[in-house]
C-alpha cells in the first residue's frame, strides 16, 4: 500500500504545483476614440492590494501581459490603464469558470479624452485647426515657436521586435536630437542656431500617410514630422536595426514647400546611450532640419524684410551647401531656397 | 450544481431567525456577535430536542407522543441547519468580492452599498467598470455573519435592494435593474 500512497501524494503535489505556476495571458488594446494609444501603463490590482505594473501598450495600442490565476475567494482582477494627460481607466476582468484566470477585455480599453489642452474649445475642436487631431489625441503639446519635430512611433519587424521597438521609440527623440546638434555644430560660419526640440506623438503613422502627417504637423505647429519603420537583422554576429524614416518638413514659403525625405540608417539594437547611437546615423537628419528651419524663417519674414535677416539665412544656406556633394538628395532644395533668398535680396 | 446550491438556501431560516433576534436585542443596546447568538440558539435547539425526545419515550398517549416527536425533530433540524451553515462557511469560504451588473442607469452615477442583517451599511469598497456596466463590491466576510443584501440607487431612480443568496456570496454574478424616471426603462 505504501507505494500507492507515495504515487498519490506525488500526483497531488504535481497537480498543486501545476495550478500554482499556471500563468494567465491577458491581452487587450488601448484606444482613444478610433486611435490606438501607445505607451499607456498597464497595471493590475487584486482586491485592496497595491497596483502591480505589468508593462505598456505597444505602438499599435495593443498589450499582452501575464498574471496569476485568481484566488478562490476573488472573482475579479482590476486592470488599470494610465496615460499622462488622461484619467486612469479601470476595467474589471472577471474570473473564467474553469481555469480561474481573469478574462481579457472583449472591447478595447477606452481612454477618456482628459482635460482639454490649451487652445481648445468646449465642443472639443481645436481653435488651431477646427476639426482634426487634437493635442490630446496625439499625446503632444502644440509647439509655440514652431521649433519642434514630432516623431510617430516606429513599427519594428523581426524576432524580438517588441522590446526593440519599445526601446527605440523611447530613445529616438534623444537620438535624433543628438544627431541634429552634432550636425549643427559642424556647420561652418553659423554662430547660433535655435534650440530645436524633438518629441513623440502617440499616433502611429506609416511613411505612406503623407496627408495625415501634414495634418498632424500643422495641428502641432511642427517644424517636421517623422514616421518610419525598422527591421531587425543579424550583422556580423550582432543584431542591428535597419531604419527607414520619412522626414516631412512642415514650413512652406509661398508656393514652395520641402519634399518628403527618405532616410535610411542602420543602428545597433543594443541598449546603448542615445548619443552613441546618434553617431551612427546619417548627417542628412541635421541637413533636413536646417532646411526646414530656413523655410520657416523665410515664411515668417515680413513683406519688406530686413536685409540683415536675409543675410543670416543666406549664410546659413551657404554653410549647408558646403556640406553637400553633387549627389546629395537635398541639394536641389537648398539651391531653390538660395534662389528664393536671392530674389528677396534683389527685390523691390 | 447551481439549483442544488440555491436549494440549500432553505437551510438558512434558523440563522435568519437568529438574526431577527439579534436585531431586536441590538435595538435595546445588546449587540451580539452572530456566532455567539447562533451558538446560544443551537444550544437551545439541542436542549429542546433532547427534552422532547426523552419525554416522548415515556409518553403513553399516541397523539401527544407524536406532537413531542415533531417538536423534537423540528428542533433537531434547526440545530442541524445552524451546524450546516457553520460547516458550509468553514469549508466553502465566501468570496471577498461580489460581482454584479447594473442596467437601467449609468453606473458612474449609481450608489452601491452592501447591507448587513439589519439593513445597515457594511464597510465596503465598490469598483465600477462603466464600459461594461459591471461592478465589484470588495468586503471582508465574517464568520457566520454574511451580508444580507445589496442596495443600488441612482439619481431619479428608486433604490433597489437585492437579497443575496448563498451562490452569490460564493461568487455567482447577479444583475440589478433600476427603473428610472424619464428614461422609460
Amino acid at each position: 500500500m505504501r507505494p500507492l500512497w507515495a504515487v498519490a501524494a506525488a500526483v497531488l503535489l504535481l497537480l498543486a504545483a501545476g495550478r500554482a505556476s499556471a500563468a494567465c495571458p491577458v491581452t487587450g488594446e488601448v484606444k482613444l476614440g478610433d486611435l490606438p494609444i501607445a505607451d499607456a501603463d498597464i497595471a493590475t490590482v487584486l482586491g485592496g492590494a497595491d497596483p502591480v505594473s505589468r508593462g505598456h501598450s505597444g505602438a499599435d495600442g495593443r498589450f499582452a501581459i501575464t498574471v496569476d490565476p485568481l484566488p478562490r475567494d476573488m472573482q475579479v482582477l482590476k486592470l488599470v490603464v494610465t496615460k499622462p494627460g488622461h484619467a486612469p481607466v479601470l476595467r474589471l476582468l472577471l474570473k473564467a469558470a474553469g481555469s480561474g484566470c481573469p478574462l481579457s477585455p472583449q472591447e478595447p480599453v477606452a481612454l477618456d479624452p482628459g482635460l482639454p489642452p490649451a487652445g481648445t474649445t468646449a465642443s472639443g475642436g481645436t481653435t488651431a485647426t477646427g476639426a482634426g487631431d487634437t493635442e490630446t489625441k496625439l499625446c503632444a503639446k502644440r509647439s509655440s515657436l514652431g521649433l519642434t519635430v514630432f516623431i510617430a512611433p516606429y513599427r519594428i519587424y523581426g524576432g524580438g521586435a517588441d522590446q526593440a521597438a519599445e526601446r527605440l521609440n523611447r530613445d529616438l527623440p534623444e537620438i535624433v536630437h543628438h544627431r541634429i546638434l552634432a550636425f549643427e555644430s559642424s556647420l561652418a560660419g553659423v554662430t547660433s542656431f535655435p534650440d530645436v526640440s524633438v518629441e513623440t506623438i502617440c499616433l502611429p503613422l506609416t511613411a505612406a500617410q503623407g496627408e495625415r502627417a501634414q495634418e498632424v504637423g500643422h495641428n502641432l505647429n511642427a517644424l517636421g514630422v517623422i514616421a518610419g519603420e525598422g527591421e531587425l537583422r543579424d550583422s556580423q554576429g550582432k543584431t542591428v536595426i535597419d531604419l527607414v524614416s520619412v522626414f516631412r518638413a512642415m514650413p512652406a514659403y509661398k508656393s514652395y514647400a520641402g519634399v518628403p525625405l527618405s532616410i535610411e540608417d542602420t543602428i545597433p539594437s543594443d541598449s546603448l546611450r542615445p548619443s552613441r547611437i546618434a553617431e551612427q546615423m546619417r548627417d542628412i537628419w541635421g541637413k533636413q532640419i536646417v532646411l526646414a528651419y530656413a523655410l520657416q524663417q523665410l515664411a515668417s519674414l515680413p513683406a519688406t524684410p530686413d536685409q540683415a535677416e536675409i543675410g543670416k539665412l543666406t549664410a546659413l544656406m551657404v554653410s549647408l551647401r558646403k556640406t553637400m556633394t553633387a549627389d546629395d538628395p537635398l541639394l536641389g532644395q537648398v539651391e531653390q531656397v538660395q534662389a528664393l533668398l536671392s530674389d528677396l535680396k534683389t527685390g523691390p | 450544481m447551481e439549483p442544488l446550491k440555491d436549494s440549500l438556501d432553505i437551510l438558512g431560516w434558523p440563522t435568519q431567525a437568529v438574526n431577527a433576534l439579534r436585531a431586536a436585542l441590538s435595538d435595546v443596546n445588546i449587540p451580539l456577535p452572530a456566532w455567539f447568538a447562533q451558538a446560544v440558539v443551537l444550544a437551545g435547539f439541542a436542549l429542546v430536542a433532547w427534552y422532547f425526545f426523552h419525554w416522548a419515550r415515556g409518553e403513553d398517549k399516541k397523539l401527544v407522543r407524536m406532537g413531542q416527536l415533531l417538536v423534537g425533530i423540528a428542533a433537531t433540524i434547526g440545530a442541524a441547519a445552524i451546524l450546516f451553515s457553520w460547516g458550509d462557511g468553514l469549508m466553502n469560504q465566501p468570496s471577498r468580492q461580489l460581482v454584479g451588473a447594473l442596467q437601467g442607469a449609468p453606473l458612474d452615477a449609481a450608489q452601491i452599498d452592501l447591507l448587513d442583517y439589519k439593513g445597515d451599511l457594511l464597510g465596503s469598497a465598490v469598483d465600477k467598470d462603466p464600459q461594461t456596466g459591471t461592478f465589484v463590491i470588495n468586503y471582508d466576510p465574517e464568520f457566520a455573519d454574511p451580508p444580507s443584501a445589496v442596495a443600488v440607487s441612482a439619481p431619479n431612480c428608486p433604490e433597489r435592494r437585492l437579497k443575496l443568496h448563498r451562490a452569490q456570496l460564493q461568487g455567482a454574478r447577479f444583475s440589478v435593474i433600476l427603473t428610472c424616471a424619464g428614461t422609460g426603462s
